[in-house]
């Protein structure tokens, strides 16, 4: 069985470049070391998974990528020389670095002393700062985003991976990353990221103040292994055990700098990168120090150095290893999303527990899955005689009833009919969630109701966190639209009998157009692949 | 029989074609594989359908009564196909009966395999609902298109074509 990753073998072409051999495989891409034809240059190439390629996403994706590194001219940020697609695989051609990731450093060494900190990270952070100055969050910081390379000035850390970044008021922003798509790696994430806010500057900041403190201590602030859910709710709250007590050599005001950083409000945070990265300078050793001074603003001689930490000798806990982190697009469709909608929200309502053991559905699930949803997601109250959604309205999406009852009405030629009241446990406008369309119906709250609304962004996002409850969902919404199938099919299989005997049930007689035999190929059509297609 | 399916043809498979490696293993985890000779049913009209599949070699036939007794033929299925993903989420009896023309392989999901699916891998137990859910959508636009199209012409008044063609 081949790889779903289906590597590229060496000798392999991609446009003017020869690949050699693997660097590294990921989740989403594999990076090769390559050759460029002609030339001795030898060049890092960097390809997406085909099954990642054909996502619409991923590939816009890429190439912001590349755009976005490539707009940043800084010795810090990897240099991209070239982007092209061969055999329909896009591929982004880098400098190649010689060095190792932070990540696999902090593996050899488990942590770093406070110097050895801040002269890796002053140079990650003026990168960070030149790309927000060019109006890019990177959004997705992280040990695995850093190479600490060598050349021959020394060691120059790169930042790398802008797969993710998002450009700041960029008109092309929006549809790949907007509020309510998680992206990026759940241990680094701000607490706004799992909040679907608007990001901005200060969420990267977040993740250099989660770096900083894995780096002194060797573990992350927020690493349970019960599961996503206790892992988002650790991040919102917000209080991570003290640096320090993990590793007792932390000078308070490092230690005050990593948590000033990783602020659970943003308000809390550095008002900006360079501040962060003066208040990191009198960290660094004397030389970076004095290099890095002015490019934060800052006077070389009116920094203070501080004592380098050592770290104790002693057994340190063991690392947490890191669990699956969510896997973010399954479906291409989904990735392309509509905005979110707004103007039906009533009232925002925390979900508790009870709300959800109220559907049958759930009952095999643990009280850990649902609290854990209860925590991510939101319910909706509806007063009586509020409409969730207007027939003729756009939507994009569906609602799962919690409490409560909701009228479903459809206007024709001036007469409102009411077709259906649906109640707890029942879906409404799931047809919406596949694609946008307009509403066929108008559904109103008959009393007050209990509802989650779940567009595509919103089931995206809940299944990334690998949730049953979701995943549930999305099985009662499919019953659903299946058993609403056959419900149609038996219907029109009706008509076609009521065509062919020119009556109808009550004997009345039928007045139809279609031809019979188109209608009859529609029905047997739809009935075998309803069962067995 | 020496026929083994090969798991590539279940990387070609519309609903699975999303997933990645790890989900892919995941779901290799889940199926089973089943080999039948020519002739062989898999499953008859009306008997309770609980499980879907996935072709992997060779060809199957679906057929239905007709009300004289005989058999019709309604579709033939070959390698990527998928049988009964719906009754799979939402047991119905089947609408067919689906037998092997040749000898052929396919895998099976069953309920088991389905709870196993969404603890090791909800986002491939994800992605196949999801694929189902598509589906399902779109046939059932059309299929509410061809009903409404028919109501809307009859409460029009338009004659009965079938019946204004007789003599």
């Amino acid at each position: 069985m081949g790889g779903g990753t289906s590597e590229l073998a060496p000798g392999t072409r991609m446009g003017p470049y020869v690949i050699e051999s693997t660097i590294g495989v990921g989740g989403m891409a594999t990076v090769y070391l390559a050759r460029r034809e002609g030339l001795d240059r030898k060049v890092a190439l960097k390809t997406l998974h085909p099954h990642v390629a054909a996502m619409p996403t991923s590939v816009e994706r890429f190439v912001q990528e590349a755009r976005a590194t490539s707009a940043l001219r800084h010795r810090h940020v990897i240099e991209v020389i070239d982007v092209g697609t061969a055999a329909e695989r896009p591929y982004l051609v880098m400098e190649l670095l010689q060095g190792e990731t932070l990540a696999d450093r902090l593996v050899r060494m488990r942590r770093m002393s406070t110097e050895a900190i801040a002269d890796v990270l002053l140079p990650v952070v003026s990168a960070v700062s030149a790309a927000h100055a060019s109006g890019i969050v990177h959004r997705d910081l992280k040990p695995d985003n850093v190479i600490v390379a060598r050349d021959a000035e020394g060691e120059r850390p790169v930042l790398l991976d802008f797969g993710i970044s998002k450009i700041l008021e960029g008109p092309r922003s929006t549809a790949l990353t907007q509020v309510g798509q998680v992206v990026g790696t759940p241990y680094y994430m701000a607490p706004e990221q799992i909040r679907r806010e608007e990001l901005d500057t200060r969420t990267d900041q977040y993740a250099i103040g989660v770096i900083l403190f894995e780096c002194s201590t060797g573990v992350r602030p927020f690493r349970t292994e019960q599961s996503l859910f206790v892992l988002m709710a650790e991040i919102l709250l917000g209080h991570p055990q003290l640096p320090s007590h993990l590793e007792p050599s932390i000078p308070p005001s490092f230690e005050r700098l990593i948590l000033r950083a990783m602020a659970a409000r943003r308000e809390d945070r550095f008002s900006s990168m360079n501040e962060l990265g003066r208040a990191l300078l009198p960290f660094a050793s004397g030389d970076l120090c004095r290099r890095w001074a002015r490019s934060f603003g800052a006077d070389p001689d009116d920094i203070e150095p501080i004592a380098a930490s050592r770290p104790s000798a002693g057994a340190l806990p063991p690392i947490a290893p890191l669990s699956t982190p969510p896997s973010g697009a399954f479906d291409p469709a989904l990735a392309t999303q509509p905005a979110v909608p707004s103007g039906r929200d009533p009232s925002v309502e925390q979900l508790h527990l009870a709300d959800l053991r109220a559907l049958p559905v759930l009952a095999d699930l643990p009280d850990a899955a649902l609290e854990g949803f209860c925590l991510v997601s939101s319910g909706r109250k509806y007063p009586a005689g509020r409409a969730l959604f207007a027939q003729g309205a756009s939507g994009d999406g569906c609602l799962a009833i919690l409490h409560g009852r909701i009228e479903i009405t459809k206007e024709m030629t001036g007469t409102v009919t009411v077709l259906d009241v649906l109640e707890s446990g029942a879906f409404v406008g799931q047809d919406a969630l596949i694609e946008r369309t307009t509403r066929s119906v108008t559904a109103r709250a008959a009393e007050e109701s209990l509802v989650i609304e779940l567009n595509r962004e919103e089931m995206q996002r809940l299944l990334g966190f690998h949730d049953q409850v979701a995943l549930r969902f999305l099985e009662l919404i499919a019953v659903s639209g299946i058993r609403q199938l056959r419900d149609a099919t038996k219907k029109l299989a009706t008509l076609l009998e009521e065509r062919a005997t020119g009556r109808k049930a009550d004997g009345s007689e039928v007045t139809a157009t279609r031809p019979l035999e188109q209608l009859r190929a529609a029905v047997r059509e739809w009935s075998v692949k309803i069962e067995d297609r | 029989m020496t026929l083994r399916p090969d798991p590539e043809i279940l990387k070609r498979t519309a609903i699975f074609r999303s997933l990645d490696e790890s989900d892919f293993r995941a779901l290799m985890m889940c199926l089973r594989v089943k080999l039948c000779a020519p002739g062989e049913v898999l499953f008859r009209e009306g008997e309770p359908g609980q499980s879907m599949m996935i072709v992997g070699e060779g060809t199957l036939v679906a057929t239905v009564r007709r009300k004289d007794g005989g058999e019709q033929e309604i579709n033939r299925m070959g390698p990527c196909e998928t049988i009964g993903e719906m009754a799979f989420l939402d047991p119905a009896p089947r609408s067919a009966t689906v037998r092997a023309v040749t000898e052929a392989a396919y895998y099976e999901l069953d309920e088991d395999g389905l709870m196993t699916l969404r603890r090791r891998a909800p986002t491939a137990a994800a992605a196949l609902v999801w694929a189902t859910l598509r589906d399902v959508t779109r046939r059932l636009r059309r299929i509410d298109r061809l009903i409404q199209h028919e109501l809307g012409r009859r409460a029009d008044g338009t004659p009965n074509a079938a019946r204004a063609r007789r003599p």
